[in-house]
């Protein structure tokens, strides 16, 4: 008797190693498109989004190695669909799809302009609570239709949102202002000043291709996107942030140009309180540069073009920050974020002049303080139009 | 749902019950008798969706009307 | 009668203590999204208010040496109203059991099987606790040390996975809010994580050479255990920072940001699998504890035959406690703490009163039977 129920007990025990791997949830990897970017725009009908997304073919990318036959064949997919928003949107994909859509490794968000001129936060909302969706999801804004911008095709990736992401990684490495994942910006809008900045994509067509490319800035300011920023008012953001790692400045003197090479600077804030407790910021940033390209300066030493240069370049940085900060203060959005600062450093100050930052921050006092020096000269220390050389 | 749970405590019966009549314990086998019956009844209770009353709601409101709460 | 025959070491004793304890760190989010990047302020207030609490815990057991919490009771109060106390503390351990094996359901169903029904998930846990309970104490708190060191090594290579987004900048402002928040979280964290300590009453007893040395064994596993979760509390925080009154689960969505040398990356599974190991050992200490309650309240030479009816209560409870996940944060952040304190504050301390005036009565009568 003991025996036969000893038996019984090992049957049970090993047909339920059946429940163990979890029969319920299996997913097998032929049933699911695996999503790699997300995009979010204004559909032409009114109130509603058109999301599209873009699935990348596990196979076609692993046997890219071939040539020759296979060169027609895509390595990704879009679909899109137009619904109330992103939920029923996706909801409506599967409706045409014959497989689930994975977006575990989703790596890209894009936000069309128009979308994003009414209000992203119901979007992140979606994007936040769902189980599958990461926080480590680079944000873009895209100036055309994002179904678009997935469609270009780039020489050397097979899968366009895979390759925007590489792009943003090498665009942090310019400056990690510039790019933004969702962490950062649900953390931005979360707080006073709810303001953040986003890249902005677009296309560039070029006689008879079009390329992506990644330039500026979008501002963002309570949820909603209200002006642009170009490049260089971008690179001016990254400076006053202290945060740009490399790049050129070029500097301008009556003898000659010099593209100096950036290296990352250091940066103090300091803020002190006038009578009526409004504030006035101090920047110091103490600036380091390389040398990259000398063009002019005919005969002159080293030394005296070291010189001139160190001079002209505190009055080069100082520009490109204040360009960029005229225009957030012509547009009211505190994207430098000493709001926050304020309100972490200064607690107490900042309560009382909290409501009343939309009127102060346009008038905001900015005091810059720049000092730069010249480390290395690159390679080599003299140009051939130098004293010394023989084309001077 | 019913059918497994009813399955589930024969066999629970099955298991126990051959030892608790060995060893003639009385006490331990009505004890037995009344955690059997009760689970038994809840379970199939709940299975058949039958709103059983919580009463950590009930202590809950309790705490609340005696404003001992946050 | 002794219903439980083995003994356990001093450092098991210690360990399974800090485990329980750390289990709760995967848990924060209840007291997190009140206090959001200061929640840490209140913690290790409640860690310094609660070392009283668990000195007079120790107090209270070395005074009836051998005699677990059900025994003292009824020793202290006498029989009937003893029993009564009893009665409340067993249905107190039911309650956590229930309520825990429910949070573990819940958390597996939401992150990793979303389609397994719960009652499945449950059973099967309470099976495995079942099982081990039938072998006894020292089956049960035999592993601690083992789920604590993992636990420890997964935490190590959380806090390197996410070095490059910790910002320091992410815990100011501090006392930005009002004080009845930090009193609340003060309040959650001393009766919900640390407070369950109080059921280690009933295993103190069989801890070998008690009650010599049980003071720094019970309050060297609650210290190593509560600055476990401090440490998870502070790399939340300084990760996450305010948008951690988002997430029902902070730290999974930490594990998820994290990358290790850029290959690995998204590692909530480590995540689950610390959740499942700890949990389950916090379910079948709470479980183990309830049986031998049980048992000893009814005062039956052996709580084996009842483990399963119980299980099945256990289950039929854990579904019918609270209505859903919502009205379950809600009430744990607002009367729980009160409710709690009852089990864990106020019963204990009233027994340890009590049983003080009754030596000092017999001392007195001693004296005079002496003297006359």
């Amino acid at each position: 008797m003991k025996k036969a129920l000893r038996i019984i007990a090992a049957a049970m025990l090993i047909l339920s190693s059946a429940l163990i791997s979890g029969c319920y949830d299996i997913v097998e990897l032929d049933t699911i498109s695996i999503v790699t970017g997300l995009g979010i725009d204004k559909a032409d009908e009114n109130g509603k989004v058109q999301l599209t997304v873009q699935v990348g073919k596990a196979d076609a990318v692993g046997g890219g190695g071939q040539e020759g036959g296979e060169a027609s064949e895509k390595a990704y997919q879009n679909l899109d669909s137009v619904d109330r928003n992103i939920v029923g949107a996706l909801d409506k994909l599967l409706q045409d799809n014959s497989r689930t859509l994975f977006l575990h490794h989703n790596q890209v968000v894009i936000f069309g302009e128009s979308h994003a001129k009414e209000g992203i936060s119901d979007d992140i909302d979606a994007l936040m609570r769902d189980l599958h969706s990461h926080l480590d999801v680079f944000v873009l804004i895209s100036e055309t239709n994002t179904s678009e911008i997935f469609n270009v095709e780039m020489e050397l990736e097979k899968i366009p949102s895979v390759g925007i992401t590489r792009m943003m990684r090498k665009k942090t490495e310019i400056s990690e202002a510039f790019g933004v994942k969702m962490l950062e910006l649900i953390s931005k809008l979360s707080d006073d000043p709810c303001t953040a900045v986003l890249p902005i994509i677009k296309q560039v067509k070029e006689q008879d291709t079009t390329r992506l490319s990644i330039q500026g800035l979008a501002v963002i300011k309570d949820d909603k996107m209200v002006g642009k920023l170009t490049e260089d008012q971008a690179k001016g953001y990254a400076w006053a942030l202290g945060k740009i790692k490399s790049g050129y400045l070029p500097v301008n003197t009556d003898k000659g140009t010099v593209e100096l090479s950036i290296k990352p600077p250091s940066r103090e804030m300091k803020v002190s309180f006038d009578k009526e407790g409004i504030p006035k910021i101090k920047i110091g940033i103490k600036a380091r540069f390389i040398i990259g390209q000398i063009i002019g300066f005919d005969g002159l030493q080293l030394e005296e073009i070291i010189e001139m240069i160190q001079k002209e370049s505190v009055n080069a940085v100082k520009d490109i920050i204040i360009s960029c900060f005229k225009e957030t203060q012509r547009l009211n959005a505190d994207i430098f974020r000493f709001g926050c600062y304020l309100n972490k450093h200064h607690n107490k100050k900042w309560k009382k002049i909290k409501d009343k930052w939309d009127q102060i921050y346009p008038n905001l006092e900015l005091e810059l303080t720049v000092e730069t020096q010249i480390i290395d000269t690159g390679k080599t220390s003299k140009s051939p139009k130098m004293v010394g050389g023989r084309l001077a | 749902m019913i059918v497994l749970i009813i399955l589930a405590f024969i066999i629970m019966l099955a298991i126990n019950l051959p030892s608790l009549i060995k060893s003639r314990d009385y006490k331990l086998i009505i004890i037995y008798g009344c955690f059997y019956t009760a689970s038994f009844a809840l379970s199939l209770l709940l299975a058949m969706n039958v709103k059983l009353p919580s009463i950590l709601e009930m202590a809950d409101s309790l705490f609340k009307t005696l404003k001992l709460s946050y | 009668m002794t219903i439980e025959n083995s003994r356990i070491s001093a450092g098991q004793f210690m360990f399974s203590i800090a485990c329980f304890l750390h289990s709760s760190s995967l848990l924060t989010s209840f007291f997190v999204i009140i206090t959001r990047n200061e929640s840490w302020m209140p913690f290790v207030a409640s860690i310094i208010i609660c070392i009283p609490l668990i000195v007079s815990y120790v107090l209270l057991s070395k005074s009836y040496p051998g005699m677990n919490l059900i025994q003292i009771n009824e020793a202290v109060f006498g029989r009937v109203a003893g029993k009564i106390v009893s009665a409340l503390y067993v249905w107190f351990f039911f309650t956590l059991t229930s309520l825990n094996i429910r949070d573990l359901g819940t958390f597996v169903n939401k992150t990793t099987m979303v389609k397994t029904p719960i009652s499945i998930i449950i059973i099967l846990f309470l099976l495995l606790c079942v099982w081990s309970a039938y072998y006894g104490l020292e089956v049960v708190t035999r592993y601690s040390i083992v789920f604590l060191i993992i636990s420890c090594v997964i935490l190590f290579i959380s806090i390197i996975a996410v070095y490059d987004l910790i910002e320091l900048d992410n815990f100011l402002p501090m006392f930005d809010m009002p004080l009845n928040n930090y009193v609340q979280v003060s309040h959650i964290a001393s009766t919900i994580p640390f407070g369950e300590t109080v059921i280690f009453l009933m295993v103190t007893p069989y801890v070998d050479n008690a009650p010599k040395n049980l003071m720094r064994y019970f309050l060297g596993g609650f210290l190593l255990g509560s600055i476990l979760i401090l440490i998870v509390i502070l790399r939340d925080i300084s990760v996450l920072g305010n948008t951690i009154q988002y997430f029902s689960l902070p730290s999974f969505e930490v594990f998820r940001l994290g990358t290790l040398f850029q290959t690995i990356s998204h590692m909530e599974i480590m995540f689950s699998i610390l959740l499942i190991v700890l949990l389950y050992f916090k379910i079948s200490v709470l479980f183990y504890v309830t049986m031998l309650a049980i048992a000893q309240l009814l005062n039956i030479r052996s709580y084996r035959p009842i483990l399963l009816p119980c299980a099945a209560l256990v289950v039929v409870y854990a579904f019918t406690a609270f209505k859903d996940v919502i009205t379950h944060t809600k009430t744990a952040q607002e009367t729980t703490p009160f409710f709690w304190t009852l089990f864990e504050i106020l019963l204990p301390v009233l027994t340890l009163i009590v049983s003080f005036v009754k030596k000092k009565a017999k001392n007195k009568n001693n004296r005079k039977a002496v003297s006359k």
